[in-house]
């Protein structure tokens, strides 16, 4: 068959843009496949982002270990222990580290939340590259800590420096011995970790003789020795003997939802920005109906024309996946970047950014696919069999209608069930919720525009009658459900996406105001990542605090987390004195009063459901918590997971301290005498402790704020989400109606000459563009209700977050209404500007 | 004798193309006719034709001279004016291509009614489009219909409201010798029904034939009508719209 050479493709192509035909045309459906591979591109950083950054730390410390020997409590272990590794048969090296939470504070009070690492230098070489830098560094005989550099910027101190580092309640001066660049420790240099000798961090951690971690690298072809030697150390220690690598598999079960979530999001995103490529594509096509009406007569074959086609769409996908790349980065910096938030508690997460060669490739290839897409397939009836007639695309269009209805109501009966019936599969129904939207769209898109076209019967006026007609010629019909189709997907993400959001907050402010209301006064280690209370401290101050006037008890509250199999459990042990230990909010099976009458006696706990349910624990069972000292409890009640992913745990505060061999606090939990201002009695405590404390004092209410913020932040990635999938729909839209009114100049032309006035073309214009928009918000609106459900209902089921269900009405109506005015305002410019072209009956075209 | 319901009085209108000398597209061409009146403008490409039809339209504002329809000065005429004009008294035959793409020709057909009788607008247009043997074809959309069935629908479009004056520029250009009869019969049958006026622009004597007077234009300027003259080809003559 006849073809083109690559010069001739070139050449026409060349002559093309020449002429000036469709320059402005392309270059609008190349900035529209840009947003879209932007989108996706950015949304992919984000996301690997935050799992590579606690992957790459992981990496980074472990080097060639194999094992680790943990510490089952903040409290770590006895030193001797490593020697006994040492001496396990196979062991070829072991290497000792100190991890404990704490703060670096600058010369200026800025403070961070830092994973305080500390580790012996002759042994670091064996370690990953982060340990072995830092014994290069010449630290080994100071009593000082290395920062990575931005970190030691953001706190405003340098090299040599004297800065402060507090941990618990205690806040000592140390020296910033050096700082750590990206050439030192590569893409660690955005994590927030503080770097000492074993022997230091031993001393301003009051942790003599104790570490938290072994590293344990085997001999080759040893492993398996090792692994039995280091398991029969571990029954009789405090301790876990896991893979090196754990903490990476402990973040993945905490990062778990939000992965899905992120999976979810990149999803939406990425079809919102298909849907402004495509539409951005369908602008283009006229030109190119006429491209092929020009050369077909001049003996161009299907081959031919098929060949000039895909180098149209080779061009527009090569030059908007450069654009989009660029603007993805700028996104992803901006916008996307990875917010640790909540999962900073537990683990060192940081905010780097991490760019991966498969984020490249999808938005690439997404791209790609959208421009070949764009271009070939409007023109499918024209590249078709020639001898396919009128009855066989009639017969074909009536199967494809068919088709589609029997596929979108399939989907639609199989997404019910699984909302009524099995929530934790979720993400399946909200697959099949939009596959029955993006079937049933086109038949939902008819009627709504059969109910207006009935309603506007009763109005005077050719302005709606003009829409409706435009709206159901079929000339104009694909490009309508374009736009359609992407205000329907973007409203039914921001939908869902704020429903489930809402529903969430609610349930995690729910839980934070029920956990901080059992105390008035709360006193904790300061600290962003002692937002939970989990860091312990020397607790010597409670007898001169109880004697404060105001003060009725002071109790003490003790929590810290707890790995337990693939879990970093929230462990939350409220004092006795506490009325209601179990939030009542989140209570998920059990009778609540028994609950906290167990607990307070001792000898019970309550679980989150998840965590049962993987431990296969009803009610009234007994189990073994592996803390430091295991202990034997019976489960009370089963709960949400109080908004930390892996689950929680409540246990009596006694319970606690016998568990993990420490009667050290995490909090004081102050009563106040009926009468007292918790304002007022803040402000004593605060000045009875000094102001060298590293202990906050806060109200209940202050203390349920901070809590409140914290998880608005956590939640706001969400936030910034759905604006951009908003900001990117109203752009798609805006700019497909602009074109598609722009290249209706020469029909208002002649409709002028028939007596129509400007008023009444604009408001045609308007019309036509704001019922698109409501059919496709509308559609939208609706089916991104039922996944607000489905998506409320899987993070309750699937990850036992806590979640107050209602239905947020709110959201759909702000998006549909933010996307319906903004774009009809939008149109309204280049509508103004066609009505007013002069009447004339003889098109040049013609 | 009634008033002429067209009266064109020493009409001027120049173009002015770059650094030359004006064109004069209209040349101080006068003329009238009567209510029912079919009147052919006879000339080739580039006399001055459409520009005649667009000045008599209200669509461009000539020079100097004037338009009276029914006694009134279309040139003098406010926006507002002309908008009425051309949809109550004023009938203006396009193009096929001037059709709603994909809309039904009882839509095409329909489009001045929904301005002025909008309730009624498809008990008005189907006897019309009956009558313009599209009876059958009225649900058809435009890519559906011929090129003769296209010039019948914008027939009706053009009579829908009435019109005391109707303009066609060449209508029937794009159909075959056949065709152009048939349009051009029910056209003047129609017309003359209605008593509305014809104003036919064309350059092809068998269209001219069924005009009751015909005025050639050459060059913007009105002369005597001689169908033996020969016509220069189009090529071959400065453009002037």
């Amino acid at each position: 068959m006849a073809h083109m050479s690559f010069v001739d493709i070139l050449w026409l192509y060349r002559a093309r843009l020449r002429a000036r035909a469709v320059l402005v045309q392309e270059c609008f459906a190349i900035i529209g496949i840009a947003v879209g591979v932007a989108l996706l591109f950015a949304s992919q950083v984000a996301s690997t982002s935050l799992t590579h950054s606690v992957t790459q730390l992981n990496t980074q410390l472990v080097g060639n270990t194999q094992f680790q020997v943990d510490a089952r409590g903040p409290g770590g272990f006895s030193e001797r222990l490593l020697g006994e590794v040492r001496r396990v048969p196979g062991v070829k090296t072991a290497l000792p580290v100190l991890e404990q939470q704490a703060n670096v504070i600058g010369p200026g009070g800025v403070q961070r939340s830092v994973d305080l690492i500390g580790t012996d230098p002759r042994f670091a070489h064996f370690a990953g590259a982060l340990l072995r830098r830092f014994s290069a560094a010449q630290l080994a005989a100071q009593r000082a800590i290395a920062l990575p550099a931005p970190l030691a910027e953001e706190i405003g101190a340098g090299p040599l420096e004297t800065m402060k580092i507090q941990i618990g309640a205690s806040v000592v001066p140390t020296l910033l011995g050096a700082t750590l660049g990206e050439a030192d420790i590569g893409g660690l240099v955005h994590s927030p970790v503080a770097l000492a000798p074993v022997g230091y961090a031993q001393t301003i951690t009051d942790m003599r003789g104790r570490i938290t971690r072994i590293f344990v690298e085997a001999d080759p072809g040893h492993e398996r020795q090792v692994r039995a030697g280091l398991q029969r150390l571990a029954a009789a220690a405090p301790v876990n003997i896991e893979p090196s690598d754990f903490d990476s598999t402990l973040f993945g079960v905490a990062v778990y939802p939000e992965s899905q979530s992120e999976m979810l999001f990149s999803a939406i995103s990425a079809l919102v920005g298909f849907m402004f490529a495509l539409n951005a594509m369908l602008v283009t096509v006229p030109s190119r109906r006429r491209l092929i009406a020009d050369i077909r007569p001049q003996g161009a074959t299907r081959l031919m024309t098929v060949q000039i086609l895909l180098f149209d769409a080779a061009v527009l996908g090569v030059l908007a996946c450069i654009l989009g790349l660029a603007l993805g980065e700028l996104l992803s910096i901006a916008v996307f970047h990875a917010i640790p938030g909540y999962l900073s508690f537990a683990f060192p997460v940081g905010t780097g950014r991490i760019v991966t060669w498969k984020s490249v490739v999808l938005a690439v290839g997404a791209g790609l696919t959208a421009a070949v897409a764009g271009v070939l397939w409007p023109l499918r009836d024209i590249l078709a069999q020639p001898l396919e007639g009128e009855h066989s695309s009639t017969r074909n269009r009536r199967w494809w209608f068919r088709t589609r209805l029997a596929i979108g109501l399939l989907c639609l009966a199989c997404t019910i069930p699984i909302l009524l019936f099995r929530p934790q599969s979720g993400l399946v129904g909200l697959a099949t919720l939009v596959v029955a939207m993006a079937c049933l769209l086109p038949l939902l898109f008819d009627g709504i525009v059969t109910l207006f076209e009935r309603a506007q019967r009763l109005l005077d006026g050719a302005a709606t009658v003009l829409a409706v007609t435009e709206l159901q010629t079929r000339e104009t019909r694909v490009r309508s459900l374009a736009i359609a189709a992407t205000a329907a997907v973007a409203v039914f993400g921001t939908v869902e996406f704020q429903g489930t959001q809402a529903n969430l907050q609610r349930g995690l402010d729910s839980s934070a105001r029920q956990l901080d209301a059992s105390a008035d006064v709360w006193v904790t280690p300061k600290g962003e990542s002692n937002a939970f209370a989990t860091t312990s401290f020397k607790g010597r101050d409670a007898p001169a605090l109880a004697r404060l006037p105001g003060v009725a008890a002071v109790g003490i509250y003790r929590g810290s987390f707890l790995d337990w199999g693939d879990r970093r459990l929230w462990v939350i042990a409220p004092p006795s004195s506490v009325t209601q230990p179990v939030p009542s909010s989140q209570l998920v099976r059990g009778h609540l009063l028994a609950a906290g009458n167990g607990i307070r006696e001792g000898g019970w706990a309550v679980l989150s459901k998840a965590l049962a349910s993987e431990r296969h624990l009803q009610v009234g069972q007994p189990f073994t918590l592996p803390a430091p000292r295991p202990i034997r409890l019976r489960v009370a009640a089963l709960i949400t997971n109080l908004g930390w992913p892996p689950g929680a745990i409540i246990l009596s505060s006694t319970d606690y301290a016998r568990a993990w061999a420490s009667g050290d606090p995490s909090a004081y939990a102050i009563q106040t005498r009926p009468g007292a201002s918790a304002p007022a009695v803040r402000e004593s405590v605060q000045h009875s402790l000094g102001t060298e404390t590293g202990l906050t004092v806060e109200t209940a209410a202050e203390r349920t704020q901070r809590h409140y913020a914290l998880a608005s932040q956590g939640l706001s990635r969400l936030t910034q989400i759905r604006l951009l999938v908003l900001i990117a729909a109203v752009l798609a839209v805006a700019g497909a109606m602009g074109a598609m009114i722009w290249q209706r100049r020469d029909l208002v032309a002649f409709i002028k000459c028939q007596g129509y006035r400007r008023g009444v073309l604009w408001r045609w214009l308007l019309c036509e563009s704001a019922v698109m928009l409501v059919a496709g918000c509308l559609i939208g609106a609706s089916f991104g209700l039922c996944a607000q459900l489905l998506g409320s209902h899987f993070l309750a089921s699937v990850t036992g977050f806590p979640v107050a269900f209602d239905v947020e009405a709110f959201a759909a109506l702000s998006s549909f209404a933010l996307l319906t005015i903004v774009t009809v305002t939008v149109v309204a410019l280049p509508g103004y500007l066609v009505v007013r072209v002069p009447p004339r009956t003889a098109s040049p075209a013609f | 004798m009634s008033r002429p319901v067209l009266e064109l009085r020493d009409l001027v209108k120049h173009y002015r193309v770059g650094e030359g000398e004006p064109i004069r597209a209209v040349d101080g061409v006068s003329m009238s006719a009567a209510a029912g009146e079919f009147v052919a403008l006879y000339g080739p490409s580039g006399s001055g034709k459409t520009t005649l039809l667009e000045v008599i339209a209200g669509l461009c504002v000539p020079d100097s001279g004037s338009v009276l329809v029914d006694g009134d000065d279309v040139c003098t005429m406010s926006p507002g004016e002309g908008d009425r004009y051309r949809l109550r008294r004023l009938g203006i035959i396009g193009q096929p291509h001037n059709l709603i793409p994909g809309a039904r020709a009882i839509e095409n057909a329909s489009l001045k009614l929904w301005l002025t009788n909008k309730r009624h607008a498809q008990r008005t247009i189907e006897p019309l489009l009956d009558r313009l043997g599209l009876g059958e074809r009225m649900q058809h959309r435009t890519e559906q219909l011929s090129m003769g069935e296209r010039q019948r629908v914008l027939i009706a479009m053009a009579l829908a409201t009435d019109p005391k004056l109707v303009l066609a520029d060449e209508p029937t250009g794009t159909l075959d010798t056949q065709r152009t009869r048939e349009v051009l019969a029910l056209l003047r049958e129609l017309c003359t029904e209605r008593g509305a006026t014809i104003v036919l622009a064309t350059h092809d004597p068998q269209a001219a034939a069924f005009a009751d007077q015909v005025h050639e234009l050459r060059d913007g300027r009105m002369g005597e009508y001689r169908p033996e003259h020969v016509l220069v080809p189009s090529a071959s003559l400065p453009e002037l719209d």
